[in-house]
């Protein structure tokens, strides 16, 4: 008797544990799959705003002279411009605001094109990720 | 007495620095605990060891500070995008989900990672630059030059430091950049953009500045304020994820040297072709702020100020009459810079005269470690080790270095900063022939034509180099003395650089580059007394007040930190002795290292 007892809680236990088992593979494959997914979702809508927004915004502003990018003969853009901030003025320590307050307050050029890009991507900002490890070693950082 | 803690990272080299009543507490980078090259990162482990080594704890902080403005950084993302669309989609793909995800969020992230409930504040990229070059100099009055790739929309600035104020005056904008520039060239070159610029400095000798006309005419200009402007065309930075366009390629005969692949005299030449061009604006930039603020003295900083050989140019040839270069110049750099800015604007912390010595405190600003911690680690591991008197150490390295052997010496807290000063250096004998191919081949396993940096007694300075000035943290090269040099060969056709770096150029060939130039750190009794005391007894027996001084460390692996790191350092390469905080050991009696993978695969070649 004790030992069919013994027998039998041997084998509950064996097959709690592959329950338990499945489980946790399941549960991590379906994790993978939800991350695919969502790293699939956010390329997707950054493209579609890449190619549907800030593409035809470029377009309309081409032939913008007010442009920030100026081009290389261009004399206007290019040598020391005045900007003066001293560690006097608590106005040169910005704090931790949100990033909209931030933005609102930049000069504005033509329209403060980065808030309006900000307020498109803040809603896709759940299905972004801090880079990976080998991500970072990248060489190029001036845009990133 | 308000505490500032300041944070520079998430894009090249994070580092923490904390400041406590205006003065230098501690400051580290985070690559050093983590042991990835120029990790960007958000710098827990370089915030924890400030802390602990200010007795810090995170609720007795009063201000944390970050090193940039990323909305303004922001800005110019997206209007470069709306430049350049539709072209640039790559590059909006790899970049966007970084500032969805961290660089938009640094309150959060701050607060989330250490617990911090205080204020915290964003200061300009270069004012934080302006900021680490001005208040820990030793001027209570001078101009200030900051130059980099780019911090926000800034690639470089300049204004003026008074007292307790820094002030910046104007500022060159993005995508103009002499450091976008340089680094342009670097990666054509073959090398990393962001570690190889200084690679590039140093092949420069080697070449002649035949492209700097064509460079000139067709990729950049300099004007008479020292300021650039580039031809967009040629770089690939705005809508690629490369830093030359198809028409560099073609200007310079086809396409870039892939990393490790030989380097050739069209290299060389580019190297010093873009050298050439960074000197004549770095100098024209000074000569120009020198006319607008009318200051006497000059302070450096941002990752251009690293470029030692137009620093020495500044120096010789500029209108200043003295200069100092913050050692952390780069992005690490920010992270004091911020706080210091902090701490004098912000919080109007008084700033106390200088006495004519700077605050920087030799930028031994890192962790140290004790006698009794070496010991425990030695004995815990069982490594033979002999302990050495006060009165021995000095002359035990001197003698091993005399002999003409390679000493790691790991002495005091940690430099702040890329370079080595003597407390995480590997050392040797000047004078020998084989000692640049020997530190290059067998121990840091790097490229050979390299050069290595004298440290030398700062009182006789002058009597192997034709400077006067101190650098204490080898950011000026000037030329070894005419009388020591001796005649070159030119580079044969071939153009293999073996047998020319091998050639003795000078009575110390072992620091003397091929155009008898030498990137100079002064040594001084006050900031690092042992390593005065070394380079003194070599002196003592060689008749020689010099020394080879290069990183503890192997190509493409951060500067060792603990015991632990100088010792594995030590012992995968062909150093012979190690000085190890009081501790002497033997190579000859270590135990044999067993490793079952290639270290040598553990470190991303810079």
């Amino acid at each position: 008797m004790t030992r069919a007892s013994t027998v039998l809680r041997s084998e509950v236990l064996r097959v709690t544990l592959r329950i338990v088992y499945f489980i946790l593979v399941a549960l991590k494959g379906l994790q993978r799959i939800a991350d695919r997914v969502r790293a699939i979702t956010l390329i997707v809508s950054l493209s579609v705003v890449y190619i549907l927004i800030i593409t035809p915004m470029t377009l309309s502003r081409r032939n913008n002279p007010k442009r920030r990018l100026s081009s290389w003969m261009d004399n206007s853009e290019s040598g020391w411009h005045a900007n003066v901030q001293s560690t006097k003025d608590d106005a040169t320590f910005s704090d931790s605001r949100s990033p909209s307050d931030e933005l609102a307050q930049l000069r504005e050029g033509y329209g403060n094109s980065a808030l309006a890009v900000y307020s498109i991507l803040k809603p896709l900002r759940w299905l972004a990720r801090p880079p990976e490890e080998k991500e970072l070693s990248t060489d190029l950082y001036v845009m990133f | 007495m308000p505490i500032t803690l300041g944070i520079s990272c998430f894009y090249h080299d994070a580092a923490a620095a904390l400041v406590r009543d205006g003065e230098i507490i501690a400051a580290a980078q985070e690559e050093r605990f983590t042991r990835r090259k120029y990790d960007p990162s958000f710098p827990s482990n370089s915030i924890l060891y400030c802390l602990e080594e200010g007795a810090v704890p995170v609720s007795k902080l009063d201000t944390i500070v970050f090193y940039d403005k990323p909305a303004l950084t922001f800005d110019r993302l997206v209007n470069s995008y709306l430049d350049t669309a539709p072209k640039g989609l790559k590059s909006w793909l790899t970049s966007m989900p970084r500032w969805m995800s961290q660089k938009l969020l640094i309150p959060e992230l701050i607060r989330e990672r250490i617990d911090y409930k205080g204020p915290i504040l964003f200061v300009p990229h270069h004012l934080a630059h302006a900021a680490s070059a001005f208040y820990p100099s030793p001027f209570d009055d001078a101009a200030i030059l900051t130059i980099d790739g780019v911090g926000e929309w800034t690639t470089a600035s300049y204004g003026v430091g008074e007292g307790a104020e820094v002030k910046i005056l104007k500022e060159m904008h993005f995508p103009d950049s002499l450091g976008l520039l340089y680094s342009a060239f670097t990666y054509f070159a073959g090398f990393k953009v962001n570690s190889g610029e200084y690679k590039l400095m140093g092949l420069a000798p080697y070449g002649e500045p035949k492209y700097l006309n064509l460079i000139k005419e067709k990729i950049a200009r300099i004007r008479d304020d020292g300021t650039v402007s580039l031809n967009l065309e040629y770089f690939g930075f705005l809508d690629r994820l490369e830093m030359t366009s198809p028409r560099f390629n073609e200007l310079f005969g086809g396409s870039r040297r892939m990393p490790e692949s030989r380097i050739t005299r069209r290299e060389m030449d580019l190297a010093a072709s873009i050298q050439a061009f960074a000197e004549e604006s770095m100098l024209k930039m000074a000569n120009w702020v020198h006319k607008e603020t009318g200051k006497r003295n000059l302070c450096l900083s941002g990752g251009v100020a690293l470029n030692c050989v137009g620093n020495g140019r500044i120096l010789r040839e500029g209108p200043f009459e003295d200069l100092w270069i913050q050692p952390a110049a780069g992005d690490a750099g920010g992270a004091l810079g911020a706080a210091l800015a902090v701490e004098f604007g912000y919080h109007g912390v008084e700033r106390t005269n200088s006495n004519g010595s700077d605050r920087q405190n030799g930028s031994y600003l890192g962790p140290g470690f004790s006698e009794q911690e070496v010991e425990a680690f030695l004995e815990v591991r069982d490594y033979p080790f002999k302990r050495l008197g006060m009165d021995e150490r000095a002359i035990t390295v001197a003698n091993a270095l005399a002999e003409g052997h390679i000493v790691g010496f790991f002495s005091g807290r940690m430099e702040y900063g890329p370079r080595a000063l003597g407390a995480r250096s590997i050392l040797g004998d000047p004078r020998r022939d084989d000692t640049q191919k020997i530190m290059n081949l067998k121990i840091k396993y790097r490229e050979s034509f390299r050069p290595f940096a004298p440290a030398v007694i700062s009182d006789k300075v002058s009597v192997y180099f034709e400077i006067e000035h101190r650098s204490p943290y080898m950011l000026l090269v000037a030329p070894v003395q005419k009388s020591r040099c001796l005649p070159r060969n030119s580079i044969p056709e071939n153009d293999d650089l073996l047998p020319v770096v091998s050639q003795k150029r000078s009575d110390i060939p072992a620091v003397t580059h091929y155009d008898y130039s030498a990137r100079i750190q002064t040594v001084h009794r006050e900031t690092n007394p042992l390593f005065y005391d070394v380079i003194k007894r070599f002196e003592e027996l060689t008749g020689y007040a010099v020394v080879v001084n290069t990183s503890f460390n192997v190509r493409g692996e951060p500067i060792v930190c603990t015991p632990e790191d100088a010792y594995r350092c030590f012992s995968r390469t062909e150093m012979d002795y190690l000085y190890l905080e009081g501790f002497w050991l033997d190579k000859r009696q270590q135990p044999k290292l067993r490793e079952t993978t290639d270290w040598r695969e553990e470190f991303e070649l810079d």
